[in-house]
């Protein structure tokens, strides 16, 4: 009898085979929770995952972090419509979506005494009422900063001014991004003389638009999708200035050795603030409250600081960044900084009969797209 | 007897066909139809709210008209590359290679490897300004600096596109080239018919089933496609699935969405209907 033909030469007879399989599918098919590390599930901008993973937060509290990068805060709101609530632990998105997603229920007031470090957050920014509802916090201010304009220091001098972009000299080198709040709410004081862009009449909102549209033809490369793509275009040489731009744009250019800088332009810029939020039913709520401590503690902020040029929302962060963002950001004076970096309200959700509600802004922003 | 046994084998028939019906209804016609029923929905705040309007209609033909025409150009044009290009691949293949014509084949089948997004990067680094074909036009002297034309435009779509789906074309055209007979090309040559009349009389005439396959694939998927214009494309490059795909993530304006796309795929059939009424309808004379 040849013993080769009672037992396969593999040793795995047919029997042990099936067994094998099925414990691995079933290891496979398991919850992640069931093997060990509780799964958190983020959403939001890529790099805004980074004072996550930095240090041993993630391996101290046995988390496994997925992580999901957005190219528009819409698309956070659009997936939790569409059943992503219940299934996400943690979001990062742009404050002014948060009174959307609190009257529909899709986030969830934040118990603060959960998140120790809040008490530390900049007043300027906690207290803003469009991340409060009913006297509720619904989301916790996470990182900010402003859309300057960014330009190729080492192709043209210093601007002083968003129109020195349409100079004739920099036709088809401008850089300009598809950013609906960045790109009206930078335009719009320019070109209406509004002191409040996101309070647009529907004819300013048209001359705005028209204008965004000859910039778009008359003097831009390209509509870049998104900051990183516009990074690509200085790194290739194609582009020297921007008609909006975003400070983080240098640290993404350094990382391919092309050195970019950014300037406020004394029109003023926008300022912007990301938040974090609970989604309704997050599956982990708590290493949820774990990771939203850690990205507002000193040392997650100051890892943004760093890795992103952005701006800290948390005092125990300021004397760990770095001279040059301290004053950039001019933390110990923010009524002066706001003189020339605008904190905007978000657009009306609703139409009040005299200004563009966001569905209106949304559409007729449509029409620079298609243009 | 045999009509006894009829319904018994109609029943086998039906039972063995019924897994492949039931994942077509489910992952298909039922996906469909509830979108279909959206698309005449309403939204308003991000919530959707059931309705019976056709303002999602209507809003496709004011806002998006001539974005879809552009798509639909683009699509075609594209198409049409494919197409001639692809014959021309797989009859050198199938006539004039000889021995290794399965092997060009295989080489068309092999440059789908390496993705789709890979293709269009690249396209970029050759197109763009410091690009390769900037390079070239500048060192053999046609151009004295970079053209910043080959860019960001309708004509760098079209050819990422063709590019991707070029092997997609080959493929029916050259499956159906493999069916024409050798006997009936040398008949031709023997009447004395020259190769233009044999290559229009009797090949062609012989593939254009494949022909309207390459078509129609190519077609199809460049009229749907949304990366490559959103990347490549700039203005005069845009295509009406880039605005589907934003009005569903971005505005979760899903009539919209949904109208739209069955609009683009009732222009697309429209556009099939008519090249296929060209490409198949008239039998080899």
């Amino acid at each position: 009898m040849h013993r080769n033909h009672a037992k396969p030469r593999h040793g795995l007879d047919r029997r042990s085979f099936i067994a094998t399989g099925t414990a691995a599918a079933a290891m496979l098919t398991l919850p992640r929770s069931a093997m060990g590390a509780t799964q958190l599930s983020w959403i939001g901008w890529q790099g805004y995952d980074a004072p996550l993973k930095a240090g041993d937060f993630l391996k101290k509290n046995d988390i496994d972090l997925s992580t999901t990068y957005i190219s528009s805060n819409e698309e956070i709101i659009t997936k939790l419509q569409a059943g992503g609530a219940g299934q996400l632990d943690l979001i990062s998105i742009y404050f002014g979506h948060i009174p959307i997603l609190a009257n529909a229920g899709l986030v969830e007031p934040i118990d603060e005494a959960r998140v120790p470090g809040i008490e530390k957050i900049f007043p300027e920014f906690l207290d803003v009422d469009t991340i409060r509802k009913d006297g509720k916090l619904y989301a916790v201010p996470f990182t900010w900063g402003t859309l300057s304009m960014v330009y190729d220091p080492a192709a043209i001098a210093k601007p002083a001014s968003w129109k020195d972009c349409l100079k004739d000299e920099y036709k088809g080198k401008v850089s300009i991004t598809d950013d609906i709040t960045g790109l009206i709410s930078t335009w719009a004081p320019i070109v209406t003389g509004t002191k409040t862009p996101t309070r647009l009449t529907p004819a300013e909102l048209k001359q705005t638009i028209d204008f965004l549209i000859k910039i778009k033809r008359e003097h831009a490369r390209t509509l870049s999708p998104n900051y990183g793509e516009a990074t690509d275009l200085y790194a290739r040489g194609e582009v020297v200035i921007s008609a909006i731009g975003w400070d983080a744009q240098v640290a993404f250019a350094a990382e391919k050795d092309k050195e970019l800088a950014f300037v406020r332009p004394q029109e003023g810029v926008m300022v912007f603030m990301d938040t974090l939020a609970i989604p309704s039913g997050a599956p982990n709520r708590d290493a949820a409250y774990k990771a939203l401590a850690q990205a507002i503690s000193a040392a997650g902020q100051t890892v943004m600081a760093s890795d992103l040029t952005q701006a800290v929302v948390s005092s125990d962060a300021v004397p760990l960044v770095d001279e040059v963002n301290r004053e950039v950001y001019q933390y110990g004076d923010f009524e002066s900084l706001f003189q020339s970096a605008r904190f905007n309200p978000f657009w009306p959700l609703q139409d009040d009969g005299e200004h563009a509600s966001y569905d209106q802004i949304q559409e007729e922003y449509q029409r620079f797209l298609r243009a | 007897m045999s009509g006894a046994r009829r319904p018994s084998q109609r029943l086998r028939a039906a039972l063995l066909a019924a897994p492949a019906y039931t994942v077509l209804a489910v992952l298909f016609v039922v996906p469909m139809l509830l979108l279909f029923v959206v698309s005449f929905w309403r939204v308003r705040n991000f919530a959707l709210t059931p309705d019976m309007s056709l303002a999602a209609y209507v809003r496709v033909f004011d806002t998006y008209g001539d974005v879809l025409v552009s798509t639909m150009i683009n699509g075609g044009l594209t198409a049409l590359v494919c197409v001639g290009l692809g014959f021309l691949f797989a009859y050198a293949a199938r006539f004039r290679a000889g021995r290794w014509g399965d092997a060009l084949i295989l080489v068309a089948i092999v440059t789908l490897f390496g993705g789709y997004l890979v293709k269009i990067y690249a396209w970029k680094a050759i197109l763009s300004t410091d690009g390769f074909l900037n390079a070239i036009l500048i060192a053999s002297g046609l151009s004295a600096e970079p053209l910043d034309t080959l860019l960001y435009n309708r004509g760098a779509v079209i050819v990422a596109l063709v590019h991707f789906l070029l092997p997609f074309a080959i493929l029916p055209i050259y499956g159906q080239l493999r069916n024409v007979n050798d006997i009936q090309i040398e008949a031709a040559h023997d009447l004395g018919a020259s190769g233009h009349q044999t290559l229009m009389r009797v090949i062609v005439p012989q593939c254009r089933t494949g022909l309207f396959a390459a078509f129609a694939i190519s077609f199809l998927y460049a009229a749907g496609d949304y990366i490559t214009p959103r990347f490549l494309g700039g203005g005069s490059g845009s295509m009406i699935g880039q605005f589907i795909a934003r009005e569903f993530s971005t505005r979760f304006n899903w009539p919209a969405g949904a109208a739209m796309s069955f609009v683009l795929m009732a222009a697309s059939l429209l556009v099939l209907g008519l090249v296929g009424a060209l490409f198949v309808r008239r039998r080899p004379s």
